[in-house]
């Protein structure tokens, strides 16, 4: 359950473990490793002067140079080298340049001479063989490597790099392990919210063990709640429409029977029964409407709608509707199309219940205007009328089911819920709607709409 | 067209016989409803047949060949789309749909399945009457000119009710026919939208009413393109559409 915990403390050890030896290497306090060089040098020289001597006594014998006993120096193997005039070595083995290179200044000068080539320390000698030849006889000794030789400014710079890269790609890895997992929970989880309530985390998330596998299980079973939820209010939602229009069918052909029937009486009565059977059919179709609205994962489909189009079609309906109180509709388009992306159908229940309101409330015989334009990349609908606007306080509120300004009986048909419609529909549209007075009278109801270019 | 109405039960088909001139098959779940609602019609002249699920339904539309059938979108078990599919599989008979009222995609995905018309239910009996005999109006195209158009490729036979594109048959529903016919009369011109709908559907648009819309792209898809590989209905945005004529 906590292997989560341990990895990232392990990997964490290493990590400090891998800078604690970066430091140590890079840090001038452990360069004074020098004593354990010293002490090897200072011996060096003797020692190897003891080996040229023992070699040129050797050699005046006539005997072999190889085989004089085996020498050490603090464990470390001394060599000697015969060098003949020439640069040949003397006994078929190898001979390092530096050897060579001091052969021939011993050549020259005739004196014997020590010197350091970096690790190699080496004293050279002339000698004579047993045969007369001049010769020069070189012990060699290679001082071991020792920290000082690491910080060496070239092996330094591999050693460094070698330490980045690889501390580097621990990290790197380290950071996938915690993020990758993460990653892939998120994209699950944006997918929700979204709107696909399928959306589930990646198996591969969902068998781990660790704190991650227990988050990417317990998103799973949140997602699989809000689908069940979500899932029986849109039945509850069909489930409803379906009893309660039902009912309402019924009421109305039954209606219909009781009117063929004749009732000179009752025929004012059935008319008001017919009108209030048809209030509670507009109402429970906003509502209907409206969950519809409120359980909208959002659009469905991304059509190309030209706003222009919709309201044209819009205001000839309306034009019939506002004729019989001599109220004009007017639609001011400056150019068109003037597009947006979304759902034709909803743009316009919502710019209709909006209209509908501006024509039920307007005076009579005044002027409803529909403005639409394109400001930047925003669309602007504006829908105004002459009618008697809305009190300050309430012009937020009105977007809100069920929100009436007044309870005075101009209101007709309309239950308070073709606003929310519309405010619900804009906002799928990921647009925005509000109200304001008119400084001249009437109420102007502002739609702004994400604009699309048109390709 | 006239049919002698008879008593009939079985499984399911409730019979309410008259000396009917029309048959129409209810389909819906609703026995209240049904049984008002045969009365209603049956007042106003129709001979109506029941069926309470859509299996029955399928059933009932394709053995009593009624003369209309009005389909309740939302039933029990079988959907009522799937209904509507299986009926056209067999048969072209007028299908008016009772859609639940702001449900748009039920109302589309039916029109693109063929069914002529839709009444959001509840609705007035009245109106469901007007438009019932508004399909029938169209499906005997009582009156009018019935000798035959030629325009390019395609023969409208009104007197059969068929269309030929390049001598072949075309089938169509009884409303895509007469939308048809309705623009291949008016062959180069542009026709408003409303017109269709005053004019063919016999009634006024709704607000955002796309059923003309549907029915037009179920003509171009089973249509095709012109030989010339044009488009064959134009749509003319915010006016209406136009039937190509090529020989112009």
């Amino acid at each position: 359950m906590r292997r989560l915990f341990l990895r990232i403390f392990l990997v964490f050890w290493v990590l400090v473990a891998a800078v604690a030896a970066m430091l140590i290497v890079t840090s001038p306090f452990f360069t004074r490793a020098r004593p354990g060089v010293e002490r090897w040098q200072r011996g060096a020289e003797r020692v190897l002067r003891e080996r040229l001597q023992a070699g040129v006594e050797a050699l005046a014998r006539g005997g072999d140079v190889s085989s004089a006993p085996g020498w050490r120096h603090r464990h470390t193997p001394v060599t000697l080298y015969l060098v003949r005039p020439g640069g040949a070595g003397g006994n078929g083995t190898a001979v390092p340049p530096e050897v060579l290179a001091l052969a021939e200044r011993v050549a020259a000068t005739g004196e014997e001479r020590a010197e350091r080539e970096g690790a190699l320390h080496l004293v050279g000698r002339p000698a004579t063989t047993a045969q007369g030849e001049r010769v020069v006889l070189v012990a060699a000794a290679r001082r071991p490597p020792t920290l000082v030789d690491l910080l060496e400014p070239r092996v330094l710079l591999w050693r460094l790099v070698l330490l980045t890269a690889g501390v580097g790609v621990v990290c790197y890895w380290l950071a996938r392990t915690l993020t990758a997992p993460l990653t892939a929970l998120r994209t699950a989880v944006g997918k929700l919210a979204a709107g696909d309530l399928s959306a589930r985390a990646a198996p591969s998330l969902t068998r781990r063990r660790d704190e991650i596998g227990e988050l990417a299980r317990d998103f799973d079973t949140m997602a699989a709640r809000v689908e069940t939820l979500l899932g029986a209010q849109r039945r509850l939602v069909r489930d409803v429409s379906h009893e309660v229009r039902s009912p309402l069918a019924r009421l109305q052909v039954a209606l219909e029977l009781a009117r063929s029937e004749g009732g000179g009486e009752s025929a004012q009565h059935l008319d008001r029964i017919a009108l209030e059977a048809a209030r509670l059919e507009a109402l429970v179709g906003q509502l209907l409407t409206l969950s519809r609205l409120e359980v909208a994962e959002g659009l469905a489909k991304r059509d190309t709608v030209d706003v222009v189009e919709v309201v044209e079609a819009l205001v000839e309906d309306a034009a019939f509707e506002a004729s019989q109180r001599a109220v004009q509709v007017r639609l001011l388009a400056e150019t068109r199309p003037v597009l947006v992306e979304g759902e034709a159908d909803r743009l316009a229940s919502a710019l209709e219940n909006v209209l509908r309101n501006a024509v039920r409330y307007t005076a009579p015989a005044s002027e409803v205007e529909v403005a639409v334009r394109q400001v930047d990349e925003q669309v602007e609908v504006a829908i105004r009328d002459r009618g008697p606007g809305v009190p300050e306080e309430y012009l937020e509120r009105i977007f809100e089911p069920f929100v009436r300004v007044d309870s005075s009986a101009s209101r007709q048909g309309g239950a308070g819920l073709g606003l929310a419609i519309a405010a619900r529909a804009v906002a799928l549209h990921r647009g925005t709607i509000s109200a304001r007075n008119r400084r001249d009278g009437g109420l102007e109801v502002l739609i702004r709409l994400p604009g699309k270019k048109p390709q | 067209m006239a049919k002698q109405g008879k008593w009939r039960r079985g499984r399911g088909i409730c019979c309410y016989s008259w000396v009917a001139v029309t048959t129409v098959l209810l389909v819906d779940d609703d026995a209240e409803l049904v049984g008002l609602l045969g009365e209603y019609l049956g007042r106003e002249g129709f001979r109506v047949i029941a069926a309470a699920d859509g299996e029955r339904g399928v059933a009932a539309a394709l053995a009593e060949a009624p003369d209309v059938v009005v389909l309740d979108i939302m039933l029990p078990g079988m959907n009522g789309l799937d209904v509507l599919r299986r009926i056209r599989e067999r048969s072209s008979v007028p299908v008016i749909m009772l859609t639940a009222r702001g449900d748009d995609v039920d109302r589309i995905v039916g029109l693109e399945l063929g069914a002529d018309d839709y009444v959001p239910k509840p609705f007035n009996p009245r109106e469901l009457v007007a438009r019932m005999r508004a399909v029938l109006r169209r499906v005997r195209s009582e009156g009018g000119d019935r000798t035959a158009l030629v325009v390019g490729d395609l023969e409208v036979l009104p007197a059969a009710r068929e269309v030929r594109r390049g001598g072949e048959r075309v089938e169509l529903t009884g409303t895509e026919f007469s939308i048809l016919e309705y623009l291949v009369r008016a062959a180069g011109t542009v026709v408003r939208k409303e017109a269709v709908f005053r004019d063919v559907l016999g009634r006024r648009a709704v607000s955002y009413d796309r059923s003309v819309d549907v029915h037009v792209s179920n003509l171009r898809r089973k249509l095709g393109p012109l030989p010339g590989g044009g488009e064959r209905i134009k749509t003319v945005r915010g006016v209406g559409y136009q039937y190509v004529r090529q020989d112009s």
